[in-house]
This record gives C-alpha cells, sequence and structure tokens, in this order.
C-alpha cells in the first residue's frame, strides 16, 4: 500500500496518542494468525427466541431453516441473573465481547445514552495480543444511532488497552474521516468550513476517551473509497442495518479482518411502540446474513475458513399484560432469554445442544476457536460445538 | 339527545315521596360505585358511564348553583329541589339502569329506563369528543407512527414529517383540552348536544371561572399520574411482583382480572372527581356570567333552574378579568394541559397502544386500555 504524507502523519500521531494515553505502545507480536476468521454477529437490539429461532413464529427463516443446518444451535443460552446486570445492549455487547459480566464503567454520561468503557479486555485485545494482526484487521461495525457503542474496541487494562486495539467502521467514523479530511485540505467557503469544524465538534462529543477523529491509515483510505463511491450526501449508501452489511462486506474485500463483530440493531426500534419494526428489522438481519454468509462463501481466503457467531445482545420482555409484550428489555426474565448458533470449520452441523448455556461463553468459545486464551472470560469454553 | 332536549333527565320523575336514610345512601354510593366501575372495564360499557357522567354533572351544576345563590347547606338544597316537582328529578343522583320507582311507560322502560338514557348520552357525548379530542389524539397518533417510522426507515430526507404532525398535533391539544371539561359542564348542562358548540358562551364561562378553571387543569394533571403509573407498571412488574413470570396461564389472568379491575377504580374514582369538579366551577361561572348580566346566560338551565326556584342570581358587581389576567390564565392552563400531554407521551413510550392516543381515560372514554 503506498502511504501519502498525510496517512503517513495520521498513523504517527495515532501511535503517539497511544503512548500519550499512557496505555503503551502495542509491542512486537509474537507469531503471525494462520487460524480461522471469526465473524460474530450481534444479533441485536434485543430479540426473542420466539422471533428468531423458534420454528413456527420465525421471522428469520434463513437463519432458522438454513443456518441451523450448517452449524449448531444453543437454544437455551441466558444472561445470567446476578445483582447489577442489565439486559441492554452496550451491557450484552461488552458480555459477548470480554466474555465477563459488570466489565465496564460508566464514562459518567447518564440516561438515554450512557456510554461504557470496557473494564476487562475485549476479544480484539486478546487476538492482537497473541497474533501479529493489525489494527484493521480485527473490526467492530456498528450502526449509526448507537455512538456510544463506537468505543468498545479496547478495554482498559495494564497489559491489554488501547495498543491492542481494534478499528470501528461506522457512519460516525465516515463523518470524522469526512469532516477532519475537508478542514485540513480546505476544501469549501469560509461558511462550510465553519459548518465542519461544528460538526467534528459535535461528534467528538462522544469520544469521551479523547481518542481523536484520527482512524489507522488503511481505515482512512477505506473511507477514501467509500467517499468515492457513495459521495459525502449520506444519502446514498444503505441506511440501517443494511448500511452494517454494506459495512462488512466492503471490509472484507479491503480490510481482510480476521475478527469482525457485526453490531446490528434495528429491532430495538419496537420501543416506539410499532411491533412490525421488530419484526420487519428481525426480517431485514436475516436477508443481510444471507449477503454476508454468501460474500464469504464467494472469497476463496473466507471460504471455509471463517466461523460465524451469531448471539443477540439480550432477550426482550414476555410481557401479557402489554400491548406489544416485547416492546422493551428491562431485566425481565424473558429479557434473559437468548440463544446462539455458531457455523464454520471445526464446527458441529446440523444439531442442537440442548444444555443452558451462558453469554459469557462466548468470548472464551471465539478465543478457542482462534487459538488463544481470553483470561478474564468468567464463561467456559463451549466444547460440545465442535467436531 | 335532541337539540332541543329541555331536561336532561327529563326520564327521570319526581321522587318526592322517597328519602333513604344513611345507611340507604351509602348502599346507593355503593352500588352507583361497583356498577361504575364494572362498566370502566370495558369500552363498549364505559360509553354509558359518559351518559352517566354528563347526568352527574347536570346535578351537580344544579346543587352548586342553589346552594351558592341561597347560601343553604348541600342536603337543604336536595330537600329544596326534591319539594319541587320539575326539579325533583336532580334531588337523587342518576340511576344507572332504571327510570326510577315511578317512571313513566312500560315496565321495561322503567327497569331499563336509566341504562338507556346513559348511553344515549354516552354516545353524544362522544360525538363532542369525536370533534375535539379525537383530531387532536389522530394527529398525535400520526406524528408518532410517522416519526418512528421514518427513523426506522432513516428516511432523512422527509425527517420533519412526523415531529411536524406531532406538534401540530400539541397545539391542537392544548386548544382542545382548555376547552373541553367546561364545553361538556355545558353541553351536560344544557342538556344538549349543540351546547357543547357554543363557543363564545364558554370562552366566556371559562374567563368568569378565572383561576378556578387553571386549578381544574392542575387537578387533570394530578389525576394524569396515576393514570401514568398504571400504564408503567406491567412493564416493571416482574420487579414489582417478583413471582409474575413464573405464573401460569390461570394465574396469569387471575393477574390480569386485578390489575384491570385496580385502574377501572381508579379511573372510575377519578373521573367522577373531576367532572363533579368541573360541574361545580361551571355552576360559579355561569352564576357571575347571569349576576353580569350576560345575555346568552338567559334562557340557560341555570337561569330557568334559579326561576323555578324562585331565586335571584346576586346582584354584586362581578370584575371581568383583563387583558394581561386572561393572558396569565390562559397560559397556565397552557402548561398545566401540556404536562397532561407529557404523560400521555412519556407512557407511551413505556407501554404503546394505538388507542391510547384518541381515548385517554380522563378525557374520552373512561377505560384503561
Amino acid at each position: 500500500m503506498k502511504l501519502g504524507r498525510r496517512t503517513f502523519t495520521a498513523g504517527l500521531a495515532a501511535s503517539l496518542a497511544s503512548a500519550g494515553l499512557g496505555l503503551g505502545a502495542r509491542p512486537a507480536a509474537a507469531q503471525p494468525y494462520r487460524g480461522p476468521n471469526v465473524i460474530i454477529i450481534r444479533f441485536g437490539g434485543g430479540v426473542r427466541r420466539r422471533e428468531t429461532i423458534d420454528r413456527t413464529h420465525t421471522f428469520a427463516p434463513f437463519l432458522r431453516h438454513e443456518l441451523t443446518k450448517k452449524g449448531i444451535l444453543i437454544p437455551d443460552m441466558r444472561i445470567a441473573s446476578l445483582q447489577g446486570v442489565e439486559t441492554s445492549h452496550a451491557e450484552g455487547t461488552l458480555n459477548i465481547l470480554a466474555g465477563r459480566y459488570l466489565a465496564y464503567r460508566n464514562l459518567g454520561t447518564g440516561f438515554p445514552a450512557q456510554h461504557l468503557e470496557p473494564t476487562a479486555p475485549t476479544l480484539f485485545e486478546y487476538l492482537r495480543k497473541a497474533y501479529r494482526i493489525p489494527a484493521h484487521r480485527a473490526l467492530l461495525i456498528n450502526g449509526e444511532d448507537r455512538p456510544q457503542e463506537e468505543f468498545f474496541t479496547f478495554g482498559v487494562h495494564r497489559h491489554y488497552g488501547i495498543a491492542y486495539r481494534s478499528e470501528t467502521l461506522s457512519l460516525y467514523r465516515f463523518k470524522l474521516h469526512k469532516f477532519r479530511r475537508q478542514l485540513e485540505r480546505g476544501e469549501g467557503t469560509d461558511e462550510e468550513l465553519a459548518e465542519a469544524q461544528k460538526q467534528l465538534s459535535e461528534l467528538l462529543k462522544h469520544d469521551h476517551r479523547k481518542l481523536g477523529p484520527r482512524q489507522t491509515p488503511p481505515v482512512e483510505a477505506f473511507w477514501s473509497r467509500w467517499q468515492r463511491y457513495f459521495g459525502k450526501s449520506g444519502f446514498v449508501n444503505p441506511r440501517g442495518d443494511r448500511l452494517l452489511t454494506e459495512l462488512a462486506i466492503r471490509a472484507l474485500k479491503e480490510l481482510r479482518p480476521r475478527l469482525m463483530m457485526v453490531n446490528y440493531q434495528d429491532p430495538d426500534y419496537v420501543h416506539w411502540g410499532n411491533p412490525s419494526h421488530y419484526t420487519r428489522a428481525i426480517a431485514v438481519i436475516d436477508q443481510e446474513l444471507r449477503r454476508l454468509v454468501n460474500a464469504v462463501e464467494l472469497d476463496e481466503e473466507y471460504r471455509d475458513q471463517t466461523v460465524f457467531v451469531i448471539v443477540p445482545d439480550c432477550g426482550r420482555d414476555s410481557n401479557p399484560l402489554m400491548e406489544v409484550p416485547y416492546q422493551h428489555h428491562f431485566n425481565s426474565r424473558s429479557a434473559h432469554e437468548i440463544w446462539a448458533l455458531i457455523f464454520g470449520p471445526g464446527i458441529a452441523r446440523g444439531k442442537t445442544l440442548d444444555k443452558v448455556k451462558d453469554q459469557t461463553a462466548i468470548a472464551a468459545t471465539v478465543g478457542a476457536i482462534m487459538g488463544f486464551r481470553a483470561r478474564g472470560a468468567e464463561g467456559d469454553v463451549l466444547e460440545d460445538i465442535f467436531v | 339527545m335532541t337539540a332541543a332536549s329541555p331536561s336532561i333527565d327529563a326520564v327521570q320523575p319526581p321522587q318526592t315521596a322517597h328519602n333513604p336514610g344513611s345507611i340507604g345512601r351509602a348502599f346507593g354510593a355503593a352500588w352507583r360505585g361497583l356498577v361504575g366501575v364494572l362498566f370502566c372495564l370495558n369500552p363498549l360499557t364505559s360509553v354509558a358511564v359518559l351518559g352517566w357522567l354528563m347526568r352527574t354533572m347536570r346535578r351537580e351544576a344544579a346543587i352548586a348553583m342553589v346552594k351558592r345563590t341561597v347560601g343553604l347547606r348541600r342536603r337543604a338544597v336536595l330537600e329544596r329541589l326534591s319539594a319541587n316537582p320539575p326539579l325533583a328529578g336532580l334531588a337523587k343522583p342518576p340511576n344507572w339502569f332504571s327510570s326510577g320507582p315511578q317512571g313513566d311507560g312500560s315496565r321495561l322502560q322503567r327497569l331499563f329506563g336509566g341504562l338507556r338514557k346513559n348511553v344515549e348520552l354516552g354516545f353524544a357525548t362522544i360525538a363532542s369528543l369525536c370533534v375535539a379530542v379525537v383530531p387532536f389524539g389522530l394527529l398525535l397518533l400520526l406524528g408518532w407512527w410517522a416519526g418512528w417510522d421514518n427513523s426506522f426507515n432513516k428516511g432523512y430526507e422527509q425527517a420533519w414529517v412526523g415531529p411536524l404532525i406531532a406538534w401540530i398535533g400539541i397545539f391542537l391539544a392544548l386548544a382542545a383540552l382548555s376547552y373541553l371539561p367546561m364545553g361538556l359542564a355545558h353541553q351536560a348542562s344544557e342538556g344538549r348536544l349543540r351546547a357543547f358548540f357554543d363557543i363564545k358562551q364558554v370562552r366566556a364561562l371559562t374567563g368568569y371561572a378565572g383561576w378556578r378553571y387553571v386549578g381544574l387543569a392542575l387537578l387533570y394533571l394530578v389525576c394524569a399520574v396515576p393514570i401514568f403509573a398504571l400504564r408503567g407498571m406491567p412493564v416493571f412488574i416482574e420487579n414489582i411482583y417478583p413471582g409474575f413470570a413464573g405464573l401460569d396461564a390461570e394465574g396469569l389472568v387471575q393477574f390480569e382480572n386485578r390489575y384491570r379491575l385496580l385502574a377501572a377504580i381508579y379511573v372510575f374514582a377519578a373521573v367522577v372527581f373531576l367532572r363533579k369538579q368541573a360541574a361545580r366551577i361551571y355552576a360559579g361561572a355561569m352564576l357571575r356570567a347571569l349576576s353580569a348580566g350576560e345575555g346568552w346566560a338567559r334562557g340557560t338551565f341555570a337561569s330557568r333552574l334559579l326561576s323555578d326556584l324562585a331565586v335571584a342570581p346576586s346582584k354584586a358587581p362581578v370584575r371581568t378579568p383583563g387583558r394581561f389576567k386572561r393572558f396569565l390564565l390562559g397560559a397556565a392552563r397552557v402548561m398545566l394541559w401540556f404536562g397532561v400531554i407529557v404523560l400521555i407521551v412519556v407512557g407511551q413510550f413505556l407501554n404503546h397502544s394505538w388507542v391510547f392516543w384518541v381515548s385517554y381515560p380522563l378525557i374520552a372514554l373512561p377505560w384503561l386500555p
């Protein structure tokens, strides 16, 4: 890859910023990674078993009728009912990524958009510490409605942290790239530049860890290509959860991630009371899963080399007293009830694991698949899923 | 109800002979409460409650007018009404079912004349509510739907549509809700549907009511808080009642029935309280209008009532509120009603129901969706 002056400067600044945060520069990793790729699909934000894996009531037919044949379904996965454990999106995502409950702290932001910071290493950090994998090959794909989840790329831990972080792809990151580049190049009138500065400042208000607008050079290049293709208006690119698939598929081609987490989220719109938003969003994720699986199968380097781990961040209520029983996910028993589907090389095919399993087992299991130990994970490796 | 109906309680005959004691009155109140609560459990039967409330408001307004004019205690007023054959029907609370022991017509008519009246008046009230409440309710519903549907579909280009509809709905709601209690009291008192649309008179009465009408808006806001809590309670039911998730189907039905009953008890008690307060405030305002010599007040039910009882409204001078005071009163009312709307909207976030947008229990059908 040819590095331009600006991308070089950006990379240098990011490295200095890392050092400046006191989290240490990344030491040389021990070995190159030769294991399978892993794509974690967060089937969020919050879905019940009934509308997803229930054979009769599913709105995700591809998942239920086709993908289950490719791997192993764990229909009774749960989020533990512990003091302080919340059944919500950020919390559930961190349960998956860190393999621990309550492994986060609030960065002082309040309702409705709490910014949680992981306090334990994430899967990205375990992977990048164990293997020589650059940040842009450990990716978090995030939606446009939840900027507070942009910063799950690393935890606060003295042996891990920012040196082993992942990169994030999202419209938030694209806007950072767009405005920063516009300001650097001085593109536009004074008013346009002032507006760009204002927008950039607004975006950076979400950046409670003060990481700044710069991303690694390959990711900046990714965004430049994205802008050339979709323009910068935001009106051309796919929207909602379809955007995440577009980012993921482009990332597969351009950034070649070894570990990627795609945070689907749109079923959560049912908070506002329209049940069709929930069922429709599940159906959309199902279609997007098909696109993603097809994209993997069409790529020689990913075909038969990629394990998919599909798991909801949390369940939803099943409240018979409400007109929309699944409107929320407020720590009810049903909100603790999730599931998981895992398929790919080395994983049992067409099976159902009829045992109660815990959401924190995902991190330990991904570690086992990729050949590292997620030391901080509380859950056990799902031994039963392997061939 | 006909447009020119002279009396809302025409089917209720004089009851001068029957005067129950305190036990009888308590039994009667319990019976009325029980039937009212049961009727509030279902949207269809709650129509009869709407009609019954109109009859109750008329009676309450009449009692309040007489009480204030002649300075008697409530019991003395009731005795005076009982002694006056054309007004004796107002001395007793309206019946749910029968038209009274000495009602006219066939046995069937006597047995169910009261229910028929309640239902007729209920539908007449619904007609008024359809004009005053349903439009803003529909706008709020459409604004909510359009806004969130657009957000779901990420239609940035028309993101303004939902909020615009919602804000139009809110402004309409503020105007309609400021009018509604006085309009309904006027309709109930006059006993004709068209009275609700006597906009000039109702606005004048609102002015004469002064801070009392602001107080009524405050009461609505206070009474809306338990409705908000009742709507929100199911959301957190597993925290409130930890055994809820383990209930079997029968247990769930029993639990839901108890919850519905609790809601109906509150809704019935709240609407009776609010409508009676509205009727009393209306009575005071109407007396002031009569004292002020308002031309439109002559020929109203209030005027006829006082005439039948051979009493005259006070001749004391009535000061009408100035422009600044009217502005203050209006602003205070609007702020309080805005509070009610906020509770409705936040309540919808907690526990959404499409019906709730157009039928809020304290305003429209006395039934919790």
